[in-house]
């Protein structure tokens, strides 16, 4: 049987890129929902928001049309690698990352409400680009948000289950995530070693959204407002 | 918090997954990668042990409903190598996309059809007992195992009928049964012989007869690897250690030729 | 010198305005809701007008008609707002400097700490803005603005959420700076008490519409009747100790001399003092034995009436508003060039710190 340790590494592998992919492109559609006017606003908040509301095997299967051989990136997998992306590490972290794209954006984009836009325009009239008022303004005002919505979804995607295995499969050793292999142990009735991974899986959780909500209440407490007075 | 710390913890975020994505595995090892009945999983995962120790080569394996894995192979485009599954359904899945590899697979292993019971369960004399006793069966799921399907025919063979859902529970695939046997879940299940065999925690109360599970091994044609897999699959059957393995766990080893290659590997 | 034609269309509120503003410090005035903010917003670029055109030294700023859009960053004006609007998670040296860190070093005409001396804040500089008071926010405010070496300093109500101490402080610091560096400015404000206080001309606005544009102390017959802040008006005038004995101060205003409390101040002191408009009286005849300090000798140059409300404009070396009542007026027969006495009480006059 594959080792534990190997599962749990493998798991935070395949997190951990979702999560770096989720972040920038997640801070992207806050900022865009949160500060922006636009006609079609309401359809990319329901597009991003989608995932929360389908079922994941949809989510994984959906992919698999994509990265696999009938798919266009499959086929350019096939191209470049000589196989598609279907079964591998990669599409176990596309998975994850489409699941926990939503977490990510709305708690970005509570992040980001809460700096008072005026702060900006401000920054703006001193002088600074949108690039740079975001990157010393904004960004520093709603760090910790960030970070709380960064954890939420890394362990949204360290916990994916239906999508994954429906486009990565449950391959010991290259796609078997903590979620896959006490799967796989329930129904083979290893129930201990399964009691051992679920204990992994609940510990990182409850240690996650610890700190996620203590984040949460310290920027609260508030340092993000104009003057620095708390509420 | 500045602005510096910030953009340091991200810059941490990213580096920590390349460095993650560099150490894990990538999609083009030459590990080659077997698709293999849920039922073979334990000599497999031994034999791989084995074969490890001995050349230093590693193999991969995903272990499943037999029609479940061919069906991921033919359809959804699975890389795998080789397979080493039970039944003619598959095969014939296999066959029909043009993905068999050697121009004939043999028939390997095979097995026998049983029904299985919990530690406490009553004889059983025949497939009507069984559904009159009204206990619940675990059987694997006929669109996912063969061993569901033999186990569905056998019971319209013996002419019951039996109540699917209420008496009859279907697992994904047949270890899964089982292992609902094991745990009490279900108190009567239809298994392979050599997975009842591998689980103290059950017993043997009929056989049935005329069905057997047979296993055959093809290479997938076009595989990256699958050389690799068929040398493989040449050790298991041809090296005495690993045959061992295979015997003892009550499976029996018939025809051992695949493919180009010398007997004894 | 900036120049303005622009019109603005949103949902429920609609801003028409146009004007000329020159290198001394301009009121925009009226009552809430008027778009004063609005307009200063078309001005600095953060909002986007409908049509129109801004230029500011003969340099086009926006156009609808030419199609030119310069961004809020690059117009080089300045802006202080209401509370502040200081970033909270830099100090008083960061928030001064951010400005300043971003344009050309030829084009620095201050230094931060230069600016942060004249405000009276070397000592703050590693505070954070949560560790303020209110005045001295405004102030590290005006000091960042300042810091990018402006064209133009844009004020959006900056004393609206200080008290009258502070206020009165504010107003001087901000009548100093503009004699100090000559950088025009645009001081938008609900109360006419600043308004003639502190600017030079002033433009009324009236739902999105200029209404007047003209003294200060001219508007306040159109302020009465746009039912802007005209119920208190109070007389904010800059000052000096001149004099001091155990119970009373002698502080010069303007060509003047008043009497108030005892202050605790050296001869020399700057201060300003502020005086209710209500708590001057006028007397055609000088008064005999009586118990105010203060008996002015003076010139009426204004007088406006409306609706029941008089104030007059009397020159004693410096010119007070009066309010009166129309009946009063009636009974004296006060009238422009009439030769009238101020008289007010030495407690009734307030002194702050400049």
């Amino acid at each position: 049987m594959n080792s534990d340790i190997s599962i749990v590494a493998l798991s935070l592998q395949i997190a951990l890129v979702a999560t770096a992919v989720t972040l920038p492109l997640g801070m992207f559609v806050a900022w865009l929902l949160v500060r922006k006017q636009f006609r079609g606003k309401f359809a990319l908040d329901v597009i991003v928001s989608l995932p929360l509301a389908l079922p994941p095997v949809v989510i994984g299967y959906a992919l698999l049309w994509v990265v696999g051989t009938n798919g266009w990136i499959g086929q350019l997998s096939e191209s470049w690698f000589g196989s598609t992306l279907a079964f591998t590490w990669i599409a176990a972290a596309l998975a994850a990352a489409i699941v926990s794209l939503p977490l990510v954006v709305r708690s970005f984009a509570a992040a980001l409400a809460g700096v008072d836009p005026r702060l900006e325009i401000a920054a703006r009239g001193l002088g600074a680009g949108s690039v740079r008022t975001f990157v010393t303004i904004t960004l520093p005002l709603a760090y910790r948000g960030v970070i709380a919505g960064v954890l939420l979804g890394f362990v949204r995607a360290l916990s994916e289950f239906g999508a994954t295995i429906v486009v990565a499969g449950n391959i010991p050793g290259r796609t078997q995530t903590v979620p896959s292999a006490i799967f796989t142990r329930i129904s083979s009735g290893d129930t201990d070693a399964a009691w051992r991974l679920a204990l992994v899986s609940v510990v990182l959780g409850v240690v996650a959204l610890g700190v996620h909500n203590w984040l949460l209440k310290r920027s609260a407490n508030g340092v993000a407002n104009t003057n620095g007075r708390a509420k | 918090m500045t602005t510096r710390r910030t953009v340091g913890f991200v810059l941490t975020l990213i580096c920590v997954a390349i460095l993650a994505s560099c150490g894990g595995k990538s999609p083009n090892e030459s590990v080659p990668l077997i698709f293999a009945a849920a039922s073979l999983s334990d000599v497999l995962t031994e034999s791989a042990e084995i074969y490890e120790s001995d050349t230093g080569k590693r193999v991969d394996f995903s272990f499943g409903g037999s029609i479940a894995l061919a069906n991921q192979i033919v359809k959804l485009g699975a890389p795998a190598d080789g397979v080493l599954f039970a039944g003619g359904e598959p095969r014939r899945l296999i066959r029909e996309a043009g993905l068999e590899s050697a121009a004939d697979a043999p028939w390997l292993i095979s097995t026998s059809l049983v029904v299985i019971g919990g530690a406490d369960a009553l004889p059983i004399n025949s497939l009507n007992d069984l559904v009159i006793s009204g206990e619940r069966v675990a059987v694997a799921n006929p669109e996912l195992a063969p061993a569901g399907r033999y186990a569905m025919q056998a019971l319209a063979n013996a002419g019951v009928s039996v109540d699917i859902g209420l008496q009859l529970i279907f697992t994904s695939d047949v270890r899964a049964a089982l292992a609902a046997v094991e745990s009490g879940n279900a108190k009567y299940g239809i298994v392979y012989g050599t997975d009842a065999y591998s689980s103290a925690r059950v017993v043997t109360v009929m056989e049935i007869d005329s069905f057997a599970g047979d296993y055959f091994f093809t290479g997938i044609a076009g595989a990256q690897n699958g050389r690799a897999a068929q040398t493989f699959i040449n050790y298991v059957v041809d090296e005495p250690e690993t045959r061992e393995v295979l015997e003892s766990a009550g499976f029996d080893i018939s025809v051992k030729r695949i493919g180009p290659g010398k007997p004894g590997g | 010198m900036i120049s303005f034609d622009v019109q603005l269309n949103r949902a429920g509120f609609s801003l028409d305005v146009a004007g000329e503003f020159g290198d001394g410090i301009t009121a925009v005035f009226g009552p809430s809701g008027a778009g004063k903010s609005s307009l200063l917003n078309c001005l600095s670029g953060s909002l986007r007008p409908s049509s129109g055109s801004v230029r500011i030294d003969g340099n086009t700023l926006y156009s609808s008609n030419e199609g030119i859009w310069i961004a809020p960053e690059k117009r080089r004006i300045g802006t202080v707002y209401q509370d502040g609007a200081l970033f909270p998670h830099l100090d008083v040296r960061g928030n001064i400097e951010f400005g300043w860190k971003l344009i050309a070093d030829s084009d620095r005409r201050f230094a931060p700490l230069e600016l942060a001396e004249f405000l009276g804040l070397s000592h703050l500089l590693d505070r954070k803005p949560d560790e303020l008071s209110g005045g001295e926010r405004q102030r590290v405010a005006i000091a960042r603005a300042l810091a990018t070496s402006p064209k133009l300093l844009l004020l959006d109500e900056p004393l609206a959420s200080l008290d009258a101490a502070r206020r009165g402080s504010i107003l001087n610091y901000l009548k100093r700076v503009h004699s100090e560096f000559a950088i025009p400015m645009v001081y938008v404000s609900h109360s006419i008490s600043e308004v003639v206080s502190i600017a030079s001309q002033a433009m009324l606005l009236r739902e999105g519409e200029v209404e007047g544009f003209d003294r200060p102390s001219a508007l306040l017959l159109g302020a009465a009747a746009a039912g802007g802040d005209i119920d208190s008006f109070e007389n904010i005038l800059d000052g000096v100790i001149a004099d001091s004995t155990d119970h009373l101060t002698t502080i010069r205003v303007g060509n003047v001399d008043i009497s108030t409390r005892h202050q605790n101040k050296n001869p020399g002191e700057s201060v300003v003092v502020s005086l209710g408009a209500n708590q001057i009286i006028l007397a055609a005849d000088q008064p005999q034995n009586i118990s105010a300090r203060n008996i002015l000798k003076g010139t009426v140059t204004e007088v406006w009436s409306k609706q029941g409300k008089v104030f007059t404009e009397v020159d004693v070396g410096q010119k007070f508003i009066v309010e009166l009542t129309e009946s009063a007026l009636n009974d004296l027969g006060i009238s422009v060039g009439n030769d009238v006495y101020l008289v007010f009480k030495s407690s009734s006059v307030e002194v702050f710190d400049a």
